[in-house]
């Protein structure tokens, strides 16, 4: 108790100094910032979105989340390098953790600071699934740069980082239960009373393995070591795949088919990939719940904000795309990042139950005391402990919600991709090139946008001479317009060889 | 060309050692030994050498004393008639040994050219410090 | 003597500081501002319990010592002809088995006793540098390599990498099991084969 009392002294010279400056780094509202931006995108206006991002973000020193949501937002514009760039400057930040979380642990397991004020005063060091959609998402990003070699860095690393955050987290649970028995609170989830237990006891969120492992992220490495003609490694990929989501069947072809399938390609065929992601990321809100605090004799309830994810149920996820208007492809949803970010939020639960229910305390006897001294000291304290209480809002928001996959053997040239929905018939017009290509598409809203691979001049300069108009869509794309002016592809029997690239 | 050099060799290693495919005598057993630090409860009770097919084979047995499972790191240094070393560092390897077993460490040399060996180990938790192998570390990272 | 007391002083304790600087940096051939050390690159990996170094070296250690003792090895008069095929990985872990089938090969052909075919993997290369003498009208007829003269195999190796993998509330048991087969190209009689197990088991 007595090292409470200084705590609850300092809390008080903090609080007023907070109010006194209006902090804005406690008081800022992730959660309206970024509805706005993903409204934005919804409705087609990318770059209206990143010059808000910019607006709320005017600071010299960018967080991890700035980079996050810039490199989504330059991907949807097919701004590959700078997207590229972004995330790669995110990615610094995720190393510094990384490197923190393999030399000193008990740092990023414990954080005093925020036991006092609130999560929000933490270093943001990004969800653990954004962390490994990071790297995987950088690798989308090689791969439609057409640099297979940077893409299969990006993959491995992928694997490394699963392996630390798994790490990181056994012993966090172990640290938390531990300390949860030496400071006797004995809150739990089910005891927050008004709390929506039943947003993370979804069986979508039970079913998973954890909050950052996602079947997508192993079946592009499986997809990425094949190309590569890495077979070793691809089955692994695959595999893993099957073990995330047991409930696709679909997936099994994927390793099924590992042996045979780059002998079954004919020379002007390509096995195409197609990535549909849709909707984003679900938001992090707060909502308060009364944790009765014992105070001498009594006992009394102090409001504390704990985090809630509100899932966006309105996400259509299409069943089949359709190519070249008249083949239908049945396309399969293999990762819920919606249902992640829940099973993340879940097994943070205990951690966060535990910080709150301290804070509690400490505000408590904070409050107490300076009742005791002076009202109004008292009541400055009670507006502060209210004022200061929201919980942590911030998530990587422009992240897609769902990832699904298609597959399938397509020729060389131009097709078209439409998928169909309450917004009507959307198309994409994209040419497919080389042994392997992978074409992503993101269904926001009503927008469809598509980040079709830069093909490298090699790939295209055996084309023929075909013109071709390129089919009214309702998406700008760079490069898919430079495409077209390069000219249909039909790849010829004597491809020049092109270095560290899948053929 | 072969023949005259692994002859030469395997005369080498007739003279180094008496007989073919024979026990090595106790005291010239010590000196195909290298142990980082003496070892309490693991000693090798038996080394057997031979050349087949042109390639030495060795053979210890390796014996508990005590009651409980010890484990053991080795790995073979191979050297050539005039001493010098012929093959790169071998990777260390580890053993488990039960309490009271007689272990064979069997080994073939990866190359004609070695004609002689030694055999290093550590036991990482029955070493007695004497001396300087107070300072010496195991082989575990 | 015109030098004041101070100064002398003051010289000499910049003589000593600039010893001790110099001292300093002729001590250890090391440049180092934090944790990272060398270490023995043959040392015993224990740390976590998926594949690691130790079990990549002592796999290839044991195959390649293994196979120089089969009879296609020991008994051909000539040094066979040996390309590498695939190792399939049949666990769900990313083992790079590539990286086990060099270190197998660069051990063989250490040995001396067998020689090795450009495998498929590096066919591409073979090809172009071919291409390149033989097509382009950049070198000498006389010195340039001629397309036709190409090796064939005598033996291919193949084999796979399996795991059994359990897990209790405290204990978490990985097996591992590596085997390895020579194959006669021309008769497709399988000549030799081996295995090596590995078993490591983490206790919480």
């Amino acid at each position: 108790m007595k090292r409470i009392h200084a705590a609850s002294r300092y809390l008080a010279v903090v609080l007023a100094a907070l109010l006194a400056g209006g902090c804005a780094g406690t008081m800022r509202s992730y959660d309206s910032e970024l509805k706005q931006t993903v409204g934005m995108v919804s409705s087609g206006h990318v770059d209206q979105a990143l010059q808000e991002l910019e607006k709320n973000n005017s600071a010299a020193d960018k967080d991890l989340l700035y980079y996050l949501e810039k490199g989504e937002l330059l991907r949807l514009k097919s701004q590959l390098p700078e997207s590229r760039d972004a995330w790669l400057l995110a990615d610094e930040k995720v190393k510094i953790w990384e490197e923190e979380a393999k030399t000193s642990p008990e740092k990023l397991i414990g954080n005093i600071g925020s036991v006092l004020i609130n999560d929000k005063t933490r270093r943001y060091d990004g969800q653990d699934y954004e962390k490994v959609m990071l790297s995987t998402r950088l690798a989308l990003d090689h791969l439609a740069l057409w640099n297979w070699d940077a893409a299969r860095i990006e993959i491995k690393k992928t694997h490394e980082r699963e392996a630390i955050i798994a790490e990181l987290r056994a012993r966090e649970v172990a640290n938390v239960e531990e300390d949860a028995k030496q400071r006797k609170v004995k809150t739990e989830i089910k005891d927050l009373k008004g709390y929506p237990v039943e947003t993370l006891d979804d069986p979508e969120v039970i079913a998973l393995k954890n909050g950052y492992q996602s079947a997508f992220s192993h079946y592009l490495a499986g997809f990425v070591y094949e190309a590569l003609n890495e077979p070793g490694l691809a089955a692994p990929g695959y595999r893993k795949a099957i073990e995330l989501r047991p409930d696709v069947k679909w997936l099994e072809e994927g390793l099924k088919g590992l042996e045979s399938r780059a002998r079954k390609l004919k020379a002007n065929e390509s096995d195409v990939l197609i990535v549909v992601e849709a909707g984003s990321a679900p938001a992090r809100s707060s909502v308060s719940v009364p944790i009765p605090v014992p105070y001498k004799n009594t006992w009394g309830a102090v409001p504390i904000s704990f985090p809630v994810i509100k899932s966006d149920k309105s996400v259509f996820l299409p069943a089949q795309l359709n190519v070249d208007g008249k083949n239908t492809l049945s396309v399969y949803q293999i990762t819920n990042i919606d249902a992640m970010a829940r099973r993340a939020l879940k097994d943070d639960m205990p951690g966060i139950v535990l910080r709150g229910t301290i804070r509690a305390i400490t505000k408590t006897v904070a409050q107490k005391e300076a009742a005791d001294r002076s009202a109004i000291a008292g009541l400055l304290t009670t507006i502060a402990a209210i004022a200061t209480e929201s919980a942590d809002e911030r998530v990587w928001r422009t992240l897609p919600s769902h990832i699904l996959i298609a597959r399938a053997i397509l020729t060389s040239g131009r097709h078209t991709i439409g998928i169909s929905g309450p917004f009507g018939t959307k198309t994409v017009t994209a040419d497919v090139a080389g042994k392997h290509t992978i074409i992503p598409l993101r269904l926001m809203g009503s927008s469809l946008y598509a980040t079709l691979p830069q093909y490298p001049s090699q790939l295209l300069a055996s084309s023929e001479a075909v013109t071709a108009e390129p089919a009214a869509t309702d998406t700008t794309n760079e490069a898919a317009k430079s495409a077209v002016k390069r000219k249909t592809l039909k790849q010829k029997a004597k491809t020049e060889p092109i270095k560290g690239v899948p053929q | 060309m072969k023949m005259p050099a692994r002859l030469l060799g395997f005369l080498g290693l007739l003279l180094a050692l008496g007989l073919p495919a024979m026990p090595v005598h106790a005291d010239s057993m010590a000196s195909k030994l290298e142990q980082l630090g003496e070892m309490t409860y693991l000693k090798v009770t038996d080394l057997r050498v031979a050349r087949r097919n042109g390639l030495l084979n060795v053979q210890a047995e390796v014996t508990n004393i005590s009651s409980s499972n010890e484990r053991l790191f080795y790995h073979f240094k191979w050297l050539d008639d005039a001493g010098f070393s012929v093959w790169d560092e071998e990777p260390w390897k580890p053993v488990v040994i039960y309490g009271k077993q007689k272990h064979l460490i069997t080994v073939v040399a990866p190359t004609p050219q070695a004609s002689d060996f030694r055999l290093v180990l550590q036991s990482p938790n029955n070493t007695t410090s004497s001396g300087s192998s107070s300072t010496t570390t195991w082989p575990n990272e | 003597m015109n030098m004041s007391r101070p100064s002398l002083l003051l010289l000499s304790l910049t003589a000593v500081m600039a010893l001790g600087l110099g001292g300093c940096a002729t001590t250890s051939p090391e440049v180092s501002s934090g944790p990272v050390k060398y270490g023995d690159a043959k040392a015993v990996e224990t740390v976590t319990n998926e594949f690691g170094s130790t079990d990549l070296q002592t796999i290839a250690e044991s195959m390649a010592r293994s196979m120089l003792q089969s009879r296609p090895v020991t008994q051909s008069r000539e040094r066979p002809l040996v390309t590498i095929a695939e190792v399939k990985n049949k666990t769900s872990e990313y083992i790079d088995t590539r990286a086990i089938t060099d270190s197998i090969r660069a051990q063989l052909l250490k040995s001396g006793a067998v020689r090795f075919a450009v495998d498929i993997n590096a066919m591409q290369n073979q090809t172009d540098e071919l291409i390149r003498q033989n097509q382009t009208g950049m070198y000498k007829k006389s010195k340039s390599k001629k397309i036709g003269q190409m090796e064939g195999a005598d033996f291919r190796v193949e084999g796979n990498i399996t795991s059994i993998v359990k897990r209790s509330s405290d204990i978490k048991d990985v097996y591992y099991k590596f085997s390895l087969m020579l194959v006669n190209v021309e008769s497709g009689v399988i000549e030799w084969a081996d295995e090596k197990e590995i078993r490591k088991t983490t206790t919480r």
